[in-house]
Order: C-alpha cells, then sequence, then structure tokens
C-alpha cells in the first residue's frame, strides 16, 4: 500500500504527495501533461527538444543544475510520446531549492538563443547515437508509421527526422511552453520524510503565486480501425534479419490493457514463454524473441519482435507464426500459464515499488490517468483475471487484419 | 505567504549518513551470510558469490556461458521445466560471471523462499549443460556478437581494454573463433571446479527469518571456500593511440584512460573528487564544455572502474564524426587545464556538495547499503570509510587537485582509442 495526500492549488496545479520516514533523500517529480502525441505533425521532436530547453534556467534562477548541484542534488527528465516527466533527488533538508528551481521554470523560462542553438546540436547527435548510428537504430522512426497511419503515435519521440530539429525556432519554443508550461497542466508530487501540512505550506509559498495558463483541450485524430494486414519490409546495414509484429491494443486505460499485458507475458517474456519455446527451442529458427506492450495513454501496440539466424526463413516464420498465432486462440491457454505470468508480475511491481523515485514517478502518473490511487488498485486488477477473460481477449487481440509489421533485412542478402 | 524567488533557499546543513551495516550470520563451515531485513514489501534478494570469474577461465567465454547457461537444465529437468517452476513462484534468476567472482542472483516472493530455493539447490548440484542449449546458445551469442561489432561503442571498448591491459585477462576479448572454439564440456568444467562449490559469502536483502537462513545453511554450508587473494597481474601497458576508421558512421566513439589503482590506494578516493570535477557529473569540465557548450554530443563522463587486483580511469564519449579531432583537443585541453591551474574554490565547493549528495544517496536503502558494504569488503577498506571520505572531501584543497592531476593525467599516459 502506497500511502498519499492529494490536493490542487487554486491556479489548478495538481499535488501528490507520499510520505516515507526511513529516507534521507526526497524526490521532487513533475510531470507536464504534453507529449509527443501533442506537437505539429510538421515540426515533429519538439516536445523532447524543449525537455532540454526547460534547463536553461529561468527569472530567477541563472542556471538550473547548478543551484541543485550546490546542495547536493541531481536532475533529469524524459518525454514520450504522452507525457514530459522531470525528477530531482536532493537530500530531504534541501526540499526548498528543489520547489525554488523547479517552481520558477515553469512559467518564467529564461531561453536565450545559444540555449536553443546548443540543445539543437545535441539533441541531434542524441537522435544520431540513438537512432542513426546503431544496427536497428531506426526500427521505431520506420515501424510507427506503419502502424498509425493517422493518430500521431505515427512519429517517435526524438522527432521524425533531422529537418524537422533543424527548423524549430524560438518562436515555435516559446510558443510551446506558453501552451503547456503551467501550473494547471502539470502534477508535481513530492516523496520523503515529511508532514502533509509542512508539504501544505511550501507548495503554496513556492507554487501559490503562479499564473495559471490557458485551458488546452487536446483534439487528437483517432487511429482508423484497421481492416487489413500491414507489412513494410526495408534493407539496412545490419549482420541479420530483424521482424516486429505489432497488434492494436486498448489504452492505459482500458478495461482489457492489464488483459493484454499478460498476454504478451504468456507470449513473450523470459524462457518458458510460448513464442520462446516454439522459435529459439523447438524450430531453432530465431537467435531472440519477445512480446512486450508499449504502455500507451492512447491505444496502443503488443509487440511480438526477434531476430533471424538465416534471412532466407523470413517467410516460413511468418506462415509459420500466423498458423500459430491461430492455434493459441483457438485452444486458448491454461490456467497454469497465467498464474506463471501473474506472479512474475507480482514480483516486478514488489521490487520497482522500492524505489522512491518509481512511487513519486507513477503516483503522478497515475494520477494524470485519472486518479493516484489507481496505483494501489492496479495489483487487483492483475490479481483477478480468468483464463477465461485472458482466452476471450486472445481472439481479439491476434487477429491478422489487426497486424502491421516491419522486417529488416540486411543488404547481402537482398544482393544474392 | 509567497516566497522572494530572487534569493535562493537556506542551503541546509550536511545531514549524517547513518549506514545500517548487516548482521552477520558465521555459518558452521564458516560461509558468512549477511542480511539487511528493513525492506518493506514481502519480497527477498539473494546474492550467492562464487569466487572464480574471467580470471579463472583458462578461454576466452568459458565463465560467462557457464553463468548464462547454468540453469538451461539439470540431471532430471529441462531448462523447460526448471524455468516453469521458477516462474510458478514469481520468482528470477541472473547469472553473471564478474572478473573475480560470479554471482548467482534470485529475486523472489518471501512467501515462496523455500519452494524457489529447491528448484536453485537442484541446479546447484545437478546442472547437465546440455549439448543442444550450449549450442543455440553459442549460435544466439555468436550473432548478437556480429551485431555489437557494428557498434562503434563496443568496438572502441574491446580496443581500449586490449590496450590497457596487453598482458592480463583484464584485456582479454572474445573473438568469432573464440564463439566457435567453446565446448559444452568446458562450462560442465568450469561448473564443478567453481560453481558447484566455491561459494564465498551470500549477501540477503529482504524480511527473511531465521527459518530462511537455516534453508541457506543447509544448500551452501557444504559449498563454502575462502576467499582466495586476487592475483598479482602484469600491469604494464603503452599509451597507444589509435583510430579505427567506419566510413558510413555518423558519429565517433572516444575513449581515453590510463591504469590507475584499486580503492586501497591512498590516493584513490582524492583523485575520485578530480575525476568527478573531470567528468563525473553535470556540472563536470567535460560536459559542460563538450556538450553544454560547444554541443558535440549528447553525453561525455569519466569514471573509475575498480577491481581486487587493479583499475583504470577511462573518459567516454560518442561525438558527431565532424567533430572528433575538435572533442579529442577538447578533452586533452580540459586535462592540462587541471593539471596548469588551480580549481577555484566556487567549483570545488559545488563538486563538494554534489559529491556530499551522492554519498547520502549511496546510502539511503537496505539495497544501497548492502552495495556500500560489499564495497567496503571487497575492497579491504574500513566499513566507516565513506565518514572517512567526506573528511577528505571537506579537506581537500585546490593545491592538493592539482597535484593529483599532474601525477596521474598526463596526457602522454593515457590510451586514446577512437573508432568510427
Amino acid at each position: 500500500m502506497i500511502n498519499h495526500h492529494k490536493f490542487t492549488l487554486k491556479n489548478g496545479l495538481r499535488v501528490v504527495f507520499h510520505q516515507d520516514k526511513t529516507t534521507p533523500m526526497a524526490v521532487v517529480n513533475t510531470l507536464y501533461d504534453v507529449g509527443a502525441r501533442d506537437e505539429n505533425p510538421e515540426l515533429t521532436g519538439l516536445a523532447h527538444l524543449f525537455e532540454h530547453l526547460m534547463f536553461s534556467g529561468s527569472a530567477h534562477v541563472e542556471d538550473f543544475d547548478k543551484a541543485l548541484q550546490k546542495v547536493g542534488g541531481q536532475s533529469n527528465a524524459f518525454t514520450s510520446n504522452d507525457i514530459t516527466n522531470y525528477y530531482i533527488n536532493l537530500p530531504k533538508n534541501q526540499i526548498e531549492t528543489a520547489l525554488w528551481v523547479e517552481s520558477d521554470r515553469m512559467t518564467q523560462l529564461a531561453l536565450t538563443d545559444k540555449n536553443l542553438e546548443t540543445q539543437r546540436q545535441v539533441v541531434i547527435e542524441e537522435f544520431k547515437q540513438r537512432y542513426l548510428n546503431q544496427p536497428y537504430g531506426d526500427t521505431w522512426l520506420e515501424l510507427r508509421p506503419v502502424a498509425f497511419e493517422k493518430h500521431p503515435y505515427n512519429w517517435a519521440t526524438i522527432g521524425k527526422n533531422l529537418e524537422h530539429i533543424e527548423r524549430v525556432t524560438m518562436a515555435d519554443a516559446m510558443h510551446f511552453y506558453h501552451n503547456y508550461y503551467h501550473p494547471n497542466n502539470a502534477i508535481l508530487s513530492i516523496a520523503g520524510d515529511f508532514e502533509i501540512a509542512e508539504i501544505e505550506h511550501l507548495v503554496n509559498a513556492w507554487y501559490g503565486d503562479l499564473p495559471a495558463g490557458p485551458h488546452i483541450s487536446r483534439k487528437l485524430i483517432e487511429e482508423p480501425k484497421q481492416l487489413e494486414y500491414r507489412n513494410r519490409t526495408i534493407v539496412r546495414d545490419v549482420p541479420a534479419t530483424a521482424f516486429y509484429f505489432t497488434f492494436k491494443m486498448g489504452g492505459r486505460m482500458s478495461e482489457h490493457y492489464a488483459i493484454v499485458d499478460l498476454i504478451s507475458d504468456i507470449l513473450g517474456r523470459g524462457k518458458s514463454s510460448m513464442l520462446y519455446q516454439r522459435y529459439f527451442n523447438e524450430k531453432q529458427w530465431v537467435s531472440e524473441i519477445s512480446a512486450f506492450i508499449l504502455g500507451s495513454i492512447d491505444p496502443g501496440l503488443l509487440v511480438v519482435s526477434g531476430k533471424l539466424h538465416d534471412p532466407s526463413m523470413m517467410q516460413t516464420l511468418e506462415a509459420d507464426l500466423w498458423a500459430f498465432m491461430e492455434d493459441i486462440c483457438a485452444n486458448g491457454i491454461e490456467q497454469k500459464d497465467l498464474e506463471k505470468v501473474r506472479n512474475k508480475f507480482l514480483t516486478s511491481k514488489m521490487f520497482e515499488e522500492l524505489g522512491l523515485q518509481s512511487r513519486a514517478m507513477n503516483l503522478a502518473y497515475f494520477e494524470l490517468l485519472g486518479d493516484a490511487d489507481l496505483i494501489n488498485s492496479e495489483v487487483l486488477n492483475y490479481e483477478n483475471i480468468t483464463a477465461e477473460q485472458v482466452n476471450a481477449e486472445l481472439k481479439k487481440v491476434l487477429q491478422k487484419s489487426q497486424c502491421s509489421s516491419l522486417i529488416i533485412q540486411p543488404e547481402s542478402h537482398d544482393q544474392k | 505567504m509567497t516566497k522572494n524567488r530572487s534569493q535562493a533557499p537556506e542551503v541546509g546543513a550536511l545531514q549524517n549518513i547513518s549506514l545500517v551495516l548487516p548482521e552477520i550470520h558465521n555459518t558452521e563451515s564458516g560461509l558468512p551470510i549477511h542480511v539487511i531485513r528493513e525492506v518493506p514489501n514481502d519480497v527477498f534478494h539473494v546474492h550467492i558469490e562464487f569466487g572464480a570469474g574471467k580470471m579463472q577461465q583458462t578461454k576466452p567465454l568459458i565463465s560467462s556461458f557457464t553463468a548464462d547457461l547454468l540453469f538451461s537444465g539439470t540431471k532430471d529437468l529441462s531448462q523447460l521445466e526448471i524455468q516453469e517452476k521458477l516462474d510458478m513462484q514469481g520468482a528470477f534468476v541472473n547469472v553473471e560471471a564478474g572478473m573475480n567472482r560470479s554471482s548467482l542472483h534470485v529475486y523472489g516472493l518471501l512467501n515462496h523462499f523455500q519452494s524457489t530455493f529447491e528448484i536453485v539447490k537442484d541446479v546447484l548440484e545437478n546442472a547437465s549443460f546440455p549439448e543442444d542449449k550450449f549450442e543455440m546458445h553459442r549460435k544466439a551469442a555468436l550473432q548478437q556478437h556480429t551485431i555489437n561489432m557494428e557498434k562503434n561503442a563496443y568496438v572502441a571498448r574491446r580496443e581500449f581494454l586490449k590496450a590497457l591491459f596487453p598482458n592480463n585477462k583484464l584485456g582479454e576479448v572474445a573473438e568469432e573463433s573464440d564463439f566457435l572454439n567453446i565446448k559444452a564440456k568446458d562450462c560442465s568444467e568450469f561448473y564443478q571446479e567453481h560453481l558447484s562449490k566455491n561459494v564465498e559469502q551470500i549477501n540477503i536483502v529482504g524480511p527473511i527469518s531465521e527459518e530462511h537462513i537455516a534453508i541457506l545453511e543447509e544448500i551452501f554450508n557444504n559449498r563454502y571456500s575462502k576467499t582466495t587473494k586476487a592475483q598479482k597481474l602484469d600491469l604494464t601497458y603503452h599509451p597507444v593511440q589509435q583510430y579505427i576508421e567506419k566510413p558510413k558512421a555518423m558519429q565517433t566513439t572516444i575513449r581515453i584512460g590510463r591504469v590507475l589503482f584499486t580503492p586501497k590506494h591512498e590516493d584513490y578516493f582524492e583523485f575520485d573528487i578530480l575525476e568527478t570535477i573531470l567528468g563525473g557529473y553535470f556540472g563536470s569540465r567535460l560536459m559542460q564544455n563538450l556538450r553544454e557548450d560547444k554541443g558535440y554530443t549528447y553525453g561525455v563522463g569519466s569514471g573509475i572502474t575498480a577491481y581486487e587486483n587493479t583499475g583504470y580511469f577511462f573518459i567516454s564519449t560518442e561525438v558527431g564524426k565532424e567533430h572528433k579531432d575538435a572533442a579529442v583537443e577538447a578533452i586533452k585541453h580540459e586535462i592540462n587545464r587541471l593539471r596548469e591551474e588551480e580549481i577555484g574554490t566556487d567549483e570545488l565547493d559545488l563538486a563538494r556538495a554534489y559529491i556530499q549528495g551522492q554519498i547520502l544517496k549511496s546510502t539511503d536503502g537496505a539495497f544501497a547499503q548492502m552495495s556500500q558494504f560489499l564495497f567496503a569488503k571487497r575492497f579491504d577498506l574500513p566499513q566507516n570509510h565513506l565518514n572517512s571520505f567526506l573528511e577528505t572531501l571537506n579537506k581537500i584543497s585546490p593545491k592538493r587537485l592539482q597535484e593529483l592531476a599532474v601525477k596521474y593525467l598526463d596526457w602522454d599516459k593515457m590510451v586514446v582509442v577512437v573508432v568510427g
């Protein structure tokens, strides 16, 4: 049970406090309800580039990182297709410094041309390092547009291409800031050895006078129902064939989400999973295979991915995979298969909860989904799932017409 | 009441670190079992350390293949049966081969402790390294190696280690031929000789009871063997500079460093402070210069890797290919600046405060405290060494840091590997 206390300021800032009396550290986590899905399709990667710009300093804080380092703290952030999340770890008696720098940059960021130019270069290098200069690095740049035709999940958080990053102007950045960075578009969560009254007082003192911003209503294009199987094959300078079969599934708050999560584990988490047994062990066609879900807020994907030993086996594998999926749907799974993945889920969950930072982050995220208390009811969701529910859901999810795939073939194979 | 934003909040006093030491159970055989129980959830992490790793293997890959395949079958059970049994308990196992030891990590739910360790016991007594599982693993590992060889950072790390340690096993890297030559028999021999016995110590984090400890004692009591002293190594090396060109690369990996010492060396902790200032945190000189000022890279950092036998210092980054020469020059410039000028007190104070926060964080929670205990034990440091480190941190002067830079950061002693 993760304790928490919620309150909302007059300017709309939602606050979640989690008390942990055992730690000398504190975590201040700030989630902004903006991600890559909110970007203009012609200027993608801005949400993530902007995350970098948030470390530029603000009206009263010349150097964001330095102010924290001076009190033994440290900060970082990440951007996803759904959210932008900033976190600070620091000794608990220095918490005011975190509230000072974090509240100051919420509405008074001091951005210079030099900041923009430098971070543009840094992000371009990040783009190259993670997506362009690695074997299979561009997988998700290529796969997203196949899986999503209309919804903005059809581009990756880093952006569609380098050219979009190169084109961002100061006006674009400031426009984005004014739209999305304000108290009523944020969730602040604080974890540490404090009392409720103390936190309420401090948060009011540092955030209470910040002006509320415009209300943004999100009008995303819904992904139309997929009608038939989609496939794309590309050739790259890679040593082995990689395959990705993605299946449409519900979003984070869909009632089937937990079921599909466990389905992905049954299919491809670990060495006793169905796909590993069939393709690694029995057929011996793959060097690796796994299944997972993206975990997105809007309807997302269950992904089956792996690599082949022999590129010429791709068609054979694909034919067999479809036959196998049909078998799984027809025969269903046994109670034992469900118990295995559920127990593993419980262990992972309990270990994850041991970290102060993951507690703070998850509380903010669940509050965004509707209620911080979902953090405690989630386990129950998983515990209540029955084999019948799984079997019913299998038939809905593992349909070929709901699948989009990407195959990456090595160049040398192509030349043969 | 609103706050005055123009003024930074008052800096709180330095918090004392309170290091919880594990309970130590000395079993009949002398096998030490270390326990920290202060964990809020009913989970456990049992870490079993064996006294053999890469140093003890007779050919490359043996220790890591043995680790990877330890749970691939026993006399009576197939890999699938073992795995399904573990899954039913919600348990995870992870075996890894280090330089001087191998580790078996078991994570699980407390109410399944006994049944989980029945499986572990069977594996430790009867691991069979089946030929077919070995072949599958070899094939998959070779493919992964081939893929990794396409990554600049992987190639650079290999060349760097080879150059730093040309005369001992720390610099031994696996080649394709090693993947082809290794035999299942090599693994079963390594297991028989080292992993079926040779348990050095067991470290447990979790709210376990005496009954749980008794279960472990029963399994491991007769497998204890005292820690062997780390081998003396031939540590001579030549400060080579090497560029491996990859015509199609968009980025270049740079690794620079030298052989240094273990944490037992009198200069280790002071050098650690110097290294942090150079490249150990976001405010470091390298990060500020190469990333925040010039935008050459997404990240640059430095560090110290420590073994019982020795240690090395390294700087590592991936930069846009067009910046590779300028980046090496900028790194050289920052290294020489530490040697030529004293560090300003503001900068030193900043690093001090940052490191103090890190020390506090490194003692936060049961897992962190167990790591601290094991670090001190492994390197034969007093258990209160973090307090001594804090004293060193408060005392160290700009002059002393410059002395250390002159002594240890001589560019002519550096191995420089550039790939891409």
